[in-house]
């Protein structure tokens, strides 16, 4: 069972304060939907206005095609995994479980069998009779789902189910997540701050600033074509390198200046976005930096200042000009600290982005359903 | 808690006046008990001479047996039971949902009827309109009146209170959403999660409703139906009061004094078979409106 | 847009509907509500009653107005004066004479090692509290009894003469407070140890290396850490200095020891409850409670001038 989830003009106001600001949104059925953004920014806030959690000031949010504003949520037919699992703590993890189904006038035999398969499906039933306060993390997180399944909700709701874990369970539970919605095809909203956790999960990402949408797309779509400098900085790890430069046209040929020792021929292509602009800022990925020169890169000068290493690469820290940027170098290469470096930046894959409204002016943004 | 330190010579002597000290005080805290105990078990003539000061003098219980005899002491320690044990549960039944509501933010009109009811705490109308009250509601010499008129004070609302407010709100939307109401959720999320609070309440009103003697002597004027405290009064205070200027009385295997005793210990062994479990609570700390988790 | 609909817009629900959403929360909080009502503010109403002439034939909404009458009456009362001075007096000594006694207790407490012995001295301390005033009372009473209690038979064992404590005025507020100390103090306790508990226990081991005396961190570290816990409480002691506790005060006091003994609360009963002069009474509730919200109020811009955090 999957339902298609979409708002029309959410507008969520606390006091005079608006959070969620004139949203729209289509899910599709089925859909795995990440929601990410700075914190503060709403997106739990939409999360519990689909919940029925908290109620819309304006617009109209729908479930199934049906208008579900003035619908409690149970009726909604979600379910939601909350950041601290919220488990009743004097309920063992068998009633955790069973606690909606009980509250409803469901037959024991129907609820034993609906937890028995959550149970199944998640491996928790050698977990059944303990108390919350005797799993680990994981194993409460596992519950917490486990709740969430039993219900057998047409949508999922998820409020950074995994920031609580550590590192390594937080990957073994994206998996599991991962395969729990392959498995049963639910449509899922999921709110998270980890823009890895938003990559390797979403179908589409929403990105949100402010209470409004900043851009929606599928993973790559967000990785290649940021609509802001904002969601460039969001998506990647480490971000994209922006810095501020000066557009600079003679002829025929525009290229960008950054710094005073520093400047980059644009593709052709870029011409016609560029004329009149003046102060923008320069994007490039730090794995579209290279240390040896490829095709179609143009060198830049810098000073190094840091090298990571990470093992298999490390992270160069350059200064060109006054700015710092971020270049991933594959494999062992060899890097002196504070020695002077040659970078070859890839032009067709730089990006430029206003410096007042963060737009992306180049490469000419995609219009995305 | 701090790993034991070492301490200087100076040092190890301060602990040493202090255990000592603190020795002393804790013996004077229990000695007036064991006194009246030891009073209560000895012989009349050993307790109105005077020779009883720590443990009994020519061993009896007759002095007991006399007390327990009395079918109006038995009558007054059912009452207190009653009292105690509805006026408790009356006081919970009225606090828990209360408290509930007020710690919900979407409870219009919250912060008027919070200050409505705390405001009581500063400001009350005193002895006299508050039983003049009572007079007009008919509830003079009434069981019920003694269990609803006390039933509630603002300090439990507002205690309770805090404790529901510092309950993660997710356990609320959790059961929200899993379709309970707010009457389910009070019931079957936030009393468990509650316990501690509402132990605490209970204990206070316990204790309030075993110990208070003023409204009851005030109020009820029917023998049976006064609780332990006010028979006490009336025989352990008033007849002492008097009776002591008069002088003893006559040969029988107890005296007054005996008496007093036996009927003091007799009414304080609840509380002593109760108090091991409260104590522990306060041994620890307060944990008066304590957040769990 | 016009005017109705945005105003609709910026009010997320109205009124109604929340409380239909709701009406379980306010089903629940109706019942004490009621309570409040009817057992609090309905005899707010009644304090009319201490200005007017009461009559239990007229009731009192039949009772003429006479102003401040009675209120003039108490006022020219030597024997309201006297209960004015007593709870003063009473206020005064156990100010100073039994809110220390908690904290050096507490002090003393802190100091144990160990865990047994400090849950005993605990356990024994805070027992007395649990005992109702009645039965304080008749160990006071039995103790101090002039033929055979304790106390005179020790007096007169020291060669001294046997005195009748309980009918002499100038003993009542020594007997009052002293069994006071003894069944409050160590409760009282619990709330300076509480504060104590809270004390970062790093300060202890730094000033250890720095090689204090257990005496200089008590004086240094233990009581500055706890000077807000005991500032606050003073101040709530002296808004409350009307409120003596005169349950216990009836039970102990007698004709002849009145003249220390009576409060303005005692005072109250035997004119009010006792002699059915219900309006004099009242006036003098009006006053003492009138008296004591101002206390109340003053402590409590006092103690958020103090910790800025008020009582309330
Ligand atoms: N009940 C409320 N009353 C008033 N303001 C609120 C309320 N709930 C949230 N807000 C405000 O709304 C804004 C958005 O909150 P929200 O919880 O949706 O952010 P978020 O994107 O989930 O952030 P985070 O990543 O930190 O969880 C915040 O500024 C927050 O302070
Ligand atoms: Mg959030």
């Amino acid at each position: 069972m999957a339902a298609n989830v979409s708002l029309r003009n959410v507008v969520k106001r606390f006091g005079q304060t608006i959070v969620v600001n004139d949203v729209d949104l289509d899910i599709r059925a089925g859909e795995f939907l990440v929601l990410v953004g700075p914190s503060g920014c709403g997106k739990s806030t939409t999360l519990r206005l689909v919940a029925g959690l908290e109620q819309v000031s304006s617009g109209t949010i729908s479930i199934d095609g049906r208008e579900v504003n003035n619908l409690a949520p149970k009726d909604r037919g979600v379910a939601m995994v909350f950041q601290n699992y919220a488990l009743y703590p004097h309920l063992s993890v068998r009633d955790n479980i069973s606690f909606g189904l009980r509250l409803s006038s469901m037959k024991r035999a129907d609820i034993a069998a609906a937890v028995a398969r959550a149970a199944a499906i998640l491996e928790l039933e050698p977990l059944l009779d303990r108390q919350p306060a005797e799993l680990s993390g994981g194993q409460r997180q596992r519950v917490a789902m486990g709740r969430a399944i039993v219900r057998n909700p047409a949508v999922f709701l998820f409020d950074e189910p995994l920031s609580n874990l550590d590192a390594k369970l937080r990957t073994q539970m994206r998996v599991e997540i991962k395969r729990l919605h392959a498995r049963l095809g639910n449509t899922v909203m999921y709110v998270t701050h980890d823009q890895l956790e938003a990559m390797t999960l979403a179908d589409r990402i929403v990105v949100m600033r402010n209470g409004i949408i900043e851009q929606i797309g599928s993973p790559e779509q967000l990785f290649d074509s940021p609509a802001s400098a904002f969601v460039a900085a969001f998506i990647g790890s480490p971000p994209m390198n922006l810095i501020p430069c000066t557009v600079e046209q003679s002829g025929d040929a525009t290229s960008v200046r950054l710094g005073a020792d520093n400047q980059l021929c644009l593709p052709l292509a870029a011409r016609a976005a560029l004329i009149g602009a003046g102060e923008l800022l320069f994007g490039a990925r730090p794995e579209d930096i290279h240390l040896q020169p490829r095709e179609s890169t143009q060198p830049l000068s810098g000073v190094v200042e840091l090298v990571e290493p990470l093992g298999g690469e490390s992270l160069v820290h350059v200064r060109i000009g006054g700015e710092l940027i971020v270049v991933r170098a594959e494999g062992r290469q060899r890097v002196q600290s504070d020695g002077p470096i040659k970078l070859h930046v890839d032009t067709g894959r730089i990006y430029l982005f206003g410096r007042k409204d963060d737009r992306c002016v180049y490469p000419a943004p995609q219009v995305v359903a | 808690m701090m790993s034991r330190p070492i301490y200087s010579v100076g040092d190890r002597w301060f602990g040493r006046v202090n255990a000592i000290l603190l020795t002393i005080f804790a013996l004077c805290a229990l000695y007036p008990i064991v006194y009246v105990t030891s009073l209560s078990m000895s012989s009349g003539e050993a307790g109105s001479s005077g020779q009883v000061w720590l443990w009994p003098v020519e061993w009896t219980l007759a002095a007991h047996q006399h007390v327990v005899k009395n079918s109006l002491f038995w009558i007054s320690y059912a009452n207190t039971f009653f009292y105690t044990v509805t006026g408790t549960l009356t006081s919970l039944a009225l606090v828990i949902p209360a408290a509930y509501a007020l710690s919900k933010a979407r409870l219009r009109g919250r912060r008027v009827i919070g200050f409505f009811i705390a405001f009581t705490m500063w400001f009350h109308a005193g002895m006299i309109p508050f039983y003049l009250n009572l007079r007009d509601l008919d509830l003079l010499d009434s069981r019920w009146g003694i269990v609803i008129a006390f039933a509630l004070n603002a300090f439990n609302v507002i205690l309770m209170r805090n404790f529901f407010e510092s309950v993660s709100p997710t356990f609320e939307e959790a059961a929200r959403i899993d379709g309970a109401n707010d009457f389910q959720i009070l019931w079957k999320v936030y009393i468990p999660l509650a316990k501690p609070a509402i132990a605490t309440v209970a204990l206070l009103c316990a204790i309030a409703r075993w110990n208070g003697y003023f409204w009851s002597m005030v109020l009820l004027k029917t023998e049976d139906k006064i609780p332990l405290q006010v028979f006490l009064k009336k025989t352990v205070i008033e007849v002492n009061i008097t009776e002591s200027v008069a002088g003893a009385i006559s040969q029988q295997p107890y005296s007054l004094e005996t008496i007093t005793g036996a009927i003091i210990v007799l009414s304080i062994i609840p509380v002593l078979i109760v108090y091991p479990m409260i104590q522990k609570y306060f041994t620890k700390g307060v944990t008066l409106g304590g957040i769990k988790e | 847009m016009s005017a109705a609909r945005q105003s609709s817009i910026l009010k997320d629900s109205s009124l109604l509907q929340d409380i239909r959403r709701d009406w379980m929360l306010y089903a629940m909080l109706l019942p004490a509500v009621i309570w409040f009502a009817v057992f609090m503010y309905q005899p707010m109403a009644g304090l009319q009653i201490a200005f007017k002439q009461y009559s239990v034939f007229k009731g009192m909404q039949g009772s003429p107005w006479v102003g401040f009458d009675h209120f003039v009456t108490l006022f020219q009362s030597d024997f309201f004066w006297r209960a004015i001075l007593n709870t003063l007096m009473i206020s005064f000594y156990s100010l100073v004479l039994a809110s220390p006694v908690p904290i050096i207790l507490a002090l003393m407490i802190n100091e144990v090692q160990s865990t047994g012995f400090r849950k005993t001295v605990q356990t024994a301390v805070y027992l007395p509290h649990f005992v109702s005033f009645v039965i304080v009372a008749g160990i006071v009473i039995a103790l101090l009894s002039p033929g055979n209690g304790l106390v005179n038979n020790a007096l007169e064992a020291l060669g001294l003469d046997r005195t009748y404590f309980l009918t002499r005025p100038e003993w009542f507020r020594t007997i009052y407070i002293g069994s006071s100390i003894w069944k409050e103090a160590g409760f009282d306790s619990i709330i300076y140890l509480a504060a104590i508990m809270g004390i970062n226990p790093a300060l202890y081991e730094s000033a250890q290396i720095d090689g204090a005396t257990r005496w200089q961190m008590i004086t240094r570290i233990t009581l500055p850490s706890i000077l807000p816990t005991i500032a606050v409480l003073f101040v709530i002691r002296l808004g409350n200095v009307l409120e003596v506790g005169y349950e216990y005060i009836i039970l102990l006091y007698q004709p002849t020891t009145y003249d220390t003994a009576d409060v303005i609360s005692t005072y109250i009963y035997r004119v009010g409850i006792q002699g059915a002069r219900y309006d004099i009474a009242a006036a003098a509730g009006v006053f003492n409670a009138v008296v004591a919200l101002i206390l109340v109020l003053v402590a409590n811009k006092l103690s958020r001038h103090f910790t800025r955090t008020g009582v309330f």
